[in-house]
């Protein structure tokens, strides 16, 4: 007798929590869900997306949510938030690739059960083939940085590995995890501050080389590999910072000088070039295309700072590399000219494809992640029109990218959450060169997580497969203070 | 003090023994908490400020997945507390009266024959250290938790009847707990491992070879424990050697803690060797060695300059000026950070443009130092800007010095200043982030949920009395940050906002602590331009001094009599150049200007 009476009051306590909708309200309207995937396209295996509603005034106390796909399968999340279960979340995504999914989702707000419009989901028929992502974490600040690291993202679930972690070697600066077309076995890093050095990793052999080189006046700074993998390109930035007094804008990073530079990992030498060592120029990230053929760049006139640094303005350019001799063109084309527009370009990224270069721009300056106004851009390399990439873009500042193997996919860092934290954002590319709306990467639980990150992601990179990385023998390395110095050519 | 297991005689307190005793520990406890919650209260707001400790479930397991997550897990949520310090001051004597009462205990477990009295003198030795150790504010309220369940869970297994175990079990066990109190405590093992050994090691029954495998065993399955870990943590081994989490400095190695360890480890041993030849002399001469130590080693322990500094900061956080003020009339203000400080609540309290020079000037660093890697000074420099109402340079004072915080935590202060800043800056979004994160928070829940109404009531930042009128104090033109040059920010601040009267009063000092009394003239014209009724002590002792420097008659519009007459008696004193008549002008903006002090 006293089970049932047991029985009975776990019955009505559990009726009273309400966990499943009854009495259901419809509502006109989209769920006010974060992260906001309504609508949005996503590979197929691609982590859970699981999701928030959102509600200003009152407490979400439950959510129920049902994905169905078009062959009629269907997956059910009730909770807090919605927590999908990732094994049958990667078998509906598979099973609907090149369909949509369609969500329902209920939630109980003051006790009361509401049902929002369904939405769609799109499973893309493009696959994305990487294991995952390599990204920097760190928290956006000024001159300081605490805990950061450079880290590795499995696409398929949630779990994030530490490639190297500044906490191993007392706070240095790690930066610029740069890999051959996200090959995990060619790669170079920065350690920046007392034992500095640029790591070049070729099939796991690691070359520690000199942080600066006199010869160059300056470091290697911001890396692309050349397809063959024997070459990479660095630009050599003398960076200074300054501290807006007003408005909406924090800092500014500006260069008091910087050139292009390719390093030849076979020779361990340094290709410079006139035409990318100008004295009254500043060339600055540079690329190859997929072919090997050309180097891009960027490049203003030098201005006097920090006083006329909104003058700073770049032009995407080109200029032709011979891979078999190391010798560069005699001729720099402008692919882009920005400055007539009273635009400023930063980062190109050739898709592997050939088709685009995707460059950020904004007002003035390179470092567009503290630029509000940045935004993507897409340059179609056949016609050479470029384009606001809108369907994309946000208001906050849209930044630094990289392409997917395939050329389908897209990586990009966006403040368009809160203004200062750089998050990831994944889109893809049509047949016609038109992004689907972005997805902000999915965590197990997002609302908590992005709540609580008080770091940024920045330059985001696929990975085709787990990084294999042995951090404990790099920091015994970057103790020891052993550096290769590159020789000049 | 706890029941004891009573063998013999020797433990049996008698009456007056026990009033002693209970009046021993009823002193104790008091002077613990007057400690904390009255003169080193501050001590207890800069170890807050340090963390930011969140309920929420990822923030528990991210700390429990490393070896002595779970001490800092308790510890930080301890530590929050000291938000307000009579709570703090409660959770402080708590801890150390918990330390006391199982080292006592452990004590008691080693040497239960000794006298009673003689055990609470002995477990006072350990307590003692621990109280000098917390002079040391990089001591993070984690170690002594870690110490506690140390010696808790070292107590649980001694006291458990384990002659029943077998060898093999009894081996098992102790492997066991160790990697239990590796994953609670993290470096405080050793105390377990040690204190187990030890007891083992006092038995008749054990023999010596069994003595020493398992005391060779556990310490290499300690090892073996440090070993295994360090493959899953991000950081050197020697931060494990030296306890993670339980300093703010994580590189550093803090003897004392060795100390407190050892003393926690050898006093029971200590009380086994008394044990065995009891004398009644033991317990009076202990406690007159430890108040001898207390007296000669506290003032080592807690440095009055670091606790000034302290003490400056915390008043600054409270924005208690007149408690500024009050401070640096009791000690003259000469650090970099007292100076600034000091000049602050000057400001604030409309008396910097009469007393600046009432207290040592170290030039116009000490309006607006320069910044500084390190949290106190970037906070307390933040405070100024944001008094000011720069904002956008008080909102990366207070990020640097977030960042700055060397054990790579994040800050409660500095976050709810940063969500003001955005407030105040229109940055809603950022604002919101910041307030979602102080709702996990336990003290910052009610503020940040107020503050997230204001935001989205119309207008609500706008009316707000602070945030309003500091968003109307910001300057509207935008250009880079110069330190050198910062008194042309303080001219717009003034000029957008003539009501500003704290960048009216540095504007006006700024020159003078420059001895560029040229642009204080300009800078005065710009002043009394908007507000001709302007005519502070300063400003009449400076056109005092130049009228006379000039060979010009002293304008009586400006200078009152008795200026022009403290300025005559300095002068008399000055070309007398006799330090004696000179001495008491050390303090007036007379002697600033013609000395290079």
């Amino acid at each position: 007798m006293k089970y049932k009476i047991l029985t009975l009051l776990i019955t009505i306590f559990l009726l009273g929590c309400g966990s499943t909708p009854t009495d259901v309200k419809k509502v006109a309207s989209l769920p006010p869900i974060f992260p906001d995937y309504i609508d949005v396209t996503i590979p197929a295996g691609i982590a859970p997306l699981n999701f928030a509603v959102v509600s200003d005034k009152e407490e979400v106390q439950r959510i129920d949510v049902t994905i169905k796909g078009a062959n009629g399968d269907e997956l059910h999340a009730n909770g807090k938030y919605a927590d999908f279960n990732i094994d049958k979340w990667h078998k509906l995504t598979e099973e609907n690739r090149g369909r949509q999914l369609t969500v329902s989702v209920c939630a109980k707000i003051a006790g009361e059960w509401k049902q929002y419009d369904d939405f769609t989901i799109n499973v893309s028929p493009y696959p994305l083939d990487e294991w995952g992502l390599t990204y920097r974490r760190i928290a956006p600040g000024y001159e300081v940085y605490s805990k950061m690291g450079i880290y590795q993202r499995d696409l398929g679930n949630f779990n994030e590995f530490s490639i190297i972690e500044n906490t191993m070697t007392d706070g240095q600066c790690y930066n610029c995890h740069t890999a051959n077309r996200t090959n995990p076995n060619d790669f170079v890093f920065h350690v920046r501050g007392q034992h500095g050095a640029t790591l070049v990793s070729k099939n796991g052999e690691c070359t520690w080389l000199k942080a600066a080189n006199d010869t160059l006046g300056g470091s290697m700074v911001y890396p692309y590999w050349h397809p063959s993998g024997r070459y990479c390109a660095f630009s050599t930035n003398q960076t200074r910072q300054g501290f807006h007094i007003s408005g909406p804008k924090r800092l500014e990073v500006f260069d008091l000088s910087s050139d292009v530079l390719v390093y030849d990992t076979e020779k361990n030498e340094i290709l410079l070039d006139s035409l990318l060592n100008k004295k009254a120029w500043s060339e600055n990230t540079p690329s190859f295309s997929p072919d090997g053929k050309w180097l891009y760049f960027t490049t203003c006139y030098q201005q006097e700072y920090p006083l006329k640094h909104k003058e700073e303005r770049y032009n995407l350019c080109r200029i032709a590399f011979d891979e078999t001799t190391g010798h560069f063109g005699s001729q720099v084309d402008t692919l882009f000219n920005a400055v007539d527009l009273d635009k400023s370009v930063t980062w190109p990224r050739p898709s592997y494809d050939g088709k685009y270069i995707l460059f950020t721009l904004s007002d003035y300056g390179y470092f567009s992640i503290w630029h509000k106004e940045s935004d993507q851009w897409l340059l179609n390399t056949a016609t050479g029109e470029a384009r606001p990439a809108e369907e994309i873009n946000s208001n906050d500042a849209d930044s630094f990218h990289n392409w997917s193997d395939n050329s389908r996919w897209v990586v990009f860092t966006s403040r368009r959450n809160d203004g200062l934290y750089s998050n990831l954002y994944l889109t893809c590319i049509d047949d016609n060169g038109h992004f689907s709306k972005p997805f902000l990467l999915p965590q197990a639980n997002p609302e908590e997580y992005y709540t609580q990150s008080l770091y940024s992601f920045n330059t985001p990179d696929f990975t085709k497969t787990k990084v294999d990385f042995n951090s404990r023998a790099a920091v015994e390395a970057i103790l020891s203070d052993e550096r290769i110095p590159a020789q000049v050519r | 003090m706890p029941k004891e297991k009573q063998n013999g005689d020797a433990s049996k307190p008698s009456l007056s023994l026990k009033y002693i005793l209970t009046f021993l520990s009823l002193a104790i406890t008091v002077l613990v908490y007057y400690f904390w919650a009255f003169p080193y209260r501050a001590a207890l707001s800069y170890r807050e400020q340090f963390q930011l400790f969140l309920t929420t479930g990822s923030y528990f397991t991210d700390l429990a997945s490393r070896p002595g997550g779970i001490a800092i897990y308790i510890g930080e949520f301890l530590t929050q507390f000291f938000n307000n310090f009579w709570i703090g001051a409660a959770v402080m004597t708590g801890l150390m009266l918990l330390f006391i009462w199982f080292c006592y205990l452990l004590i008691n477990k080693f040497a239960p024959v000794l006298p009673r009295f003689s055990k609470f003198t002995l477990s006072l030795i350990p307590f003692i250290s621990v109280w000098l150790l917390y002079g040391n504010p990089d001591v993070t309220l984690c170690f002594l938790t870690a110490l506690l369940i140390a010696i808790t869970v070292a107590y649980v297994s001694l006291s458990s009847n384990s002659d029943k175990l077998t060898v093999a079990e009894r081996y098992l066990k102790m492997a066991a707990l160790t990697t239990l109190v590796y994953w609670l405590t993290g470096h405080a093992t050793i105390v377990f491992t040690l204190l187990i050994i030890g007891y083992l090691c006092k038995s008749h029954n054990i023999s010596i070879v069994h003595k020493f495998f398992f005391a060779l065993l556990s310490l290499v399955w300690l090892a073996a424990n440090i070993c295994i870990w360090s493959y899953t943590l991000p950081y050197p081994l020697s931060y494990q050697l030296i306890g993670i989490g339980y300093l703010m400095t994580p590189d550093t190695l803090c003897v004392v803690i060795i100390v407190v360890e050892l003393l926690t480890v050898f006093i029971p041993y200590i009380a086994t060797l008394l044990s065995q030849r009891p004398l009644k002399a033991v317990a009076p001469t202990l406690l007159v060695i430890e108040l001898i130590a207390i007296v000669i080693l506290f003032p080592k322990a807690y440095d009055k300059t670091t606790y000034r500094l302290i003490d400056y900061d915390y008043l600054v956080r409270a924005n208690n000026w007149n408690g500024i003020i009050k401070a640096s009339d009791k000690h003259t203000p000469d650090l970099p950070l007292t100076v600034s400080t000091t000049n602050l609540a000057l400001g604030m309290t409309d008396q910097l443009d009469s007393r600046t020079f009432d207290y040592y000037q170290n030039g116009v660093e000490g309006l607006l130092p320069p910044f500084a890697k390190e949290p106190l000074s970037s906070w307390t420099t933040g405070e100024i800007f944001f008094q000011l109402g720069m904002i956008n340079s008080a909102q990366r004072f207070y990020f640097e010095g977030m960042e700055a915080i060397p054990n790579y935590n994040k800050s409660s202060r500095a976050i709810k200043r940063m969500a003001e800043t955005a407030m105040i800056r229109g940055e809603y979004a950022l604002a919101e982030k910041y307030l979602h994160l102080l709702e996990n928070t336990l003290f910052y829940k009610k503020w940040a949920q107020r503050n997230l109404e204001l935001i989205k009531t119309a207008n609500g930042v706008e009316s707000h009395p602070l945030y309003g009128s500091l968003r109307n104090r910001m300057v509207d033109e935008d250009y880079l940050f110069s330190e050198g040059e910062l008194d042309k920010t303080l001219g717009q601040l003034f000029l957008k906002d003539p009501g500003n009267n704290l960048a009216k009063q540095y504007l006006i000092v700024y020159p003078l602590l420059q001895r560029n009394l040229n642009k204080f003239g300009q800078y005065m014209g710009v002043v009394t331009e908007s507000l001709p009724q302007y005519n502070p002590l300063l400003a009449q002792q400076a056109v005092a001094f130049i009228s006379m420097k000039n060979g010009q008659p002293v304008p009586t519009n400006i200078v009152p009599p008795m200026v022009e007459q403290s300025l005559r008696s300095f002068a008399q004193a000055w070309t007398s150049k006799n330090p004696e008549l000179i001495a008491p002008h050390r303090r007036t903006l007379y002697y600033y200007l013609l000395s290079n002090e």
